[in-house]
């Protein structure tokens, strides 16, 4: 018997997150915001890497788009445009940046698979990660971009200003569980059937009659956008859009985020980016060699674990099943 | 039949969501009683700094520098003992994020010390400021923070950018060359020597005629920048690296026959304490302005020489000087205010703080909120058989302006 997850599980953690700021500190909610943030940005590289079969390894560009979009628009660093940080404008403003980038890359990379794929992704976000780093006069260089004031969002006279870090919380468990449900919709739907035909035999879904470059660039498009709003919330958190969340090192790190949670599943790489964003954060005040251990564990999952933390559960689940059945014989 | 099952299911279904409400509501009384209690008389101080990655060497000289200052107090201020808690930043902007959040809002530290990369410090100067927390600065140089990114809440230790190449310019202007090349890796700090340098040397009658900007954090195969730099036909090269890229350039510079050629002047880190040993010969005769040396001459280095290699193990560097003036300041500061942490208190205590450092005289300037601090012409010279950087001239004081009128 499988657990009924949505039915009890989702709820009673849906409870426990919306009870969260009433006992933890400001740094728990901190710790909180970074690993949804990641999660969001884990679960649309799931689009293309779990369901797909689209292996992107340069998914951190869209990711520091949009933090770089949003820091741009509402920072009032003398460099950036400090325009608003209503995120009513923001959001469309950074969905538009990303799903055009994505088309733009998707137009050229999408027409190579596999390890070429890999290689081109890669090399786009190194030249986004580049840019960034050397045109100083807009991107602000390797200090990257500060100044970042708390957004608001503004709707004619109604107004929410977000200034206190449980408030900026609610707000990125709102994208978060939002961002989960539509990706879960999405994957469940004839589109997301067709993407996983796609994963298992392109050749084939073409011979059915589907365009199935048309299905990639749109995944590849919705991937971007999803990447680029987990990007948004953390540059908003941390009142910073930094290099380093375009550099190939964090394209890495949530492909690992997917992998370790289970790719193909959503909630794996959302466990993924739990495992993943938190691990360091609390090992290194602990331990010296806390990346070894760290190493160790990624390990430990390619060998014994290679369908990820979900793939875990379900053979627990599995296992579970077994024993009741195995209860059930002695009974009998 | 099918009414009762689903019955059942969903009274189980309320039991369980009842359970874990309760739980849940539980969780606030739980972990707040997880709180140290504040009633501890132990100061806490946050240091933010990079063990892993590329600047481990930093974080371990800094802090090593801090607590040899510390231990000689036995770990006392004002009546208070001292409780340094130590983060892992490594470069990373996010990282430091988390790990200043942590500090301040976890462990309730009374002001927080470190910081080696000015991407980090660029990172977190808004926290700092909006939240009304003290940052000593013990490395990351960025002139910004003395100038238009100024804060109240963030004072250096260290030193700015702009020092050793303001204090080169003028010097190998009047002892090197008319006509400089200057080589700089390709980022915020780079910039910063290159307007540096380029106003001193200009202002003292020399002629900036190129300027290289390598690929930044790995230069990558330095023959084309070397070809590049012996073409300019310059009278000297001005360089600012450090680290790995330091060691690079230097024996590049060596190896391409460079040295017989053009001489190589640079900020002091280019051939300081961390890179001499690997860079060896290599380094003979470059020349470099810092604001210490291994062999200046005064009765503080002398004895934070020998105190420091008692107490690590190893010769001291240029690091272990910037955290042992940082535990100075903080012990100066926190003697002012009588073992006070008020945020107030603790930056006016700061203004004016001055004492006898390693690295000569050392005084906090209000007005750039970093130090006034002598500034040495050296020369890399054997010294009873191991490469130190000898003092060839001390220039004097050196303040930050302030701003950018001095470049």
């Amino acid at each position: 018997m499988r657990l009924p997850v949505t039915k009890i599980l989702l709820p009673v953690l849906l409870l426990a997150a919306l009870l969260l700021p009433l006992g933890a500190r400001p740094y728990v909610l901190s710790l909180a915001i970074e690993v949804m943030a990641f999660a969001i940005f884990a679960m649309s590289l799931d689009l293309l890497l779990g369901y797909t079969g689209l292996p992107s390894f340069g998914h951190a560009a869209f990711f520091g788009l949009g933090a770089y979009t949003a820091a741009y628009l509402s920072s009032n660093h003398p460099l950036a445009l400090g325009l608003t940080s209503n995120l009513l404008l923001l959001l469309p403003v950074v969905v538009l940046v990303t799903a055009v980038t994505a088309l733009f890359v998707g137009f050229f990379a999408l027409r190579t698979s596999g390890v070429y794929f890999l290689m081109i992704t890669l090399a786009f976000a190194q030249m986004l990660f580049s840019v960034a780093i050397r045109w100083t006069a807009v991107t602000g260089g390797s200090d990257g971009l500060p100044g970042i004031p708390a957004p608001h969002i503004t709707l004619g006279p109604l107004q929410w200003l977000i200034n206190s870090r449980q408030a900026y919380y609610f707000l990125a468990l709102a994208f978060f569980v939002l961002t989960y449900w539509l990706l879960r919709r999405l994957v469940n739907s004839p589109f997301g059937w067709t993407l996983r035909g796609i994963r298992e035999n392109e050749a084939r879904m073409q011979a059915l009659g589907y365009a199935t470059f048309r299905y990639k660039i749109a995944v590849f498009i919705i991937a971007g956008v999803f990447a680029g709003l987990g990007g948004m919330l953390l540059a908003l958190h941390f009142r910073h859009a930094s290099p380093e969340n375009l550099y190939w090192t964090i394209s890495g790190q949530v492909m690992i985020m997917v992998i370790i949670g289970g790719a193909g599943t959503l909630t794996g790489p959302i466990l993924g980016a739990l495992l993943v964003r938190l691990f360091p954060q609390i090992a290194s005040s602990y331990l010296d060699r806390w990346e070894t251990v760290e190493g160790v564990i990624f390990i430990l999952f390619v060998l014994f674990a290679p369908r990820g933390i979900h793939g875990i559960y379900v053979y627990w689940c599995s296992r579970v099943q077994v024993f009741t059945w195995a209860r059930k014989l002695l009974n009998t | 039949m099918n009414k009762q099952r689903k019955s059942a299911l969903s009274r189980r279904q309320f039991l369980q969501v009842a359970g874990s409400t309760a739980v849940a509501l539980s969780l606030p009384g739980i972990l707040s009683a997880c709180r140290p209690s504040s009633a501890s008389g132990a100061l806490k101080i946050g240091v933010l700094l990079p063990y892993s990655g590329i600047y481990a060497v930093l974080g371990e000289s800094i802090t090593q520098g801090m607590q040899l200052y510390f231990e000689a107090l036995g770990n006392e201020i004002a009546g208070r003992p001292i409780e340094l808690i130590t983060e892992d930043s490594k470069i990373n902007p996010d990282v430091a994020q988390q790990k200043v959040r942590k500090l301040v809002e976890q462990d309730e530290v009374a002001f927080v010390t470190g910081i080696v990369s000015s991407g980090v410090l660029a990172g977190l100067r808004d926290y700092f400021h909006d939240n009304q927390v003290l940052c000593l600065c013990s490395n990351a140089g960025s002139n910004a923070h003395s100038r238009a990114a100024k804060t109240p809440y963030i004072w250096r230790t260290s030193f700015t950018n702009w020092m050793a190449p303001h204090a080169m310019g003028t010097w190998a202007a009047q002892n090197v060359g008319r006509t400089a090349v200057i080589s700089v890796p390709d980022y915020a700090a780079g910039e910063n020597n290159v307007t540096s340098f380029t106003h001193s040397f200009t202002a003292a009658g020399g002629e900036v005629v190129a300027v290289q900007r390598t690929p930044f954090p790995n230069m990558g195969d330095p023959a084309p920048f070397m070809a590049e730099l012996s073409a300019t036909g310059a009278d000297l090269i001005y360089a600012f690296y450090s680290g790995s890229a330091a060691v690079t350039f230097v024996k590049a510079y060596h190896d391409f026959g460079l040295a017989q050629q053009i001489p190589l002047t640079g900020a002091g880190f280019i051939v300081e304490e961390d890179v001499l040993p690997e860079q060896g010969a290599a380094a003979q005769g470059v020349k470099s302005t810092l604001f210490w040396s291994y062999v200046l001459d005064n009765p503080q280095n002398a004895q934070f020489k020998t105190d420091f290699h008692a107490f690590a193990g190893r010769d001291a560097d240029v690091f272990a000087v910037q955290g042992y003036d940082t535990a100075c300041v903080i012990d100066e500061m926190l003697k002012r205010t009588e073992g006070d942490t008020a945020v107030g208190q603790l930056i006016a205590a700061l203004d004016g703080i001055q004492f006898d450092s390693p690295r000569g005289p050392f005084r906090l300037d209000a007005h750039s909120q970093a130090p006034e601090h002598n500034m040495y012409a050296r020369d890399v010279q054997p010294v009873d058989g191991v490469l130190r950087n000898v003092i060839l001239e001390n220039l004097g004081p050196i303040v930050d302006p302030g701003d950018d009128s001095m470049g």
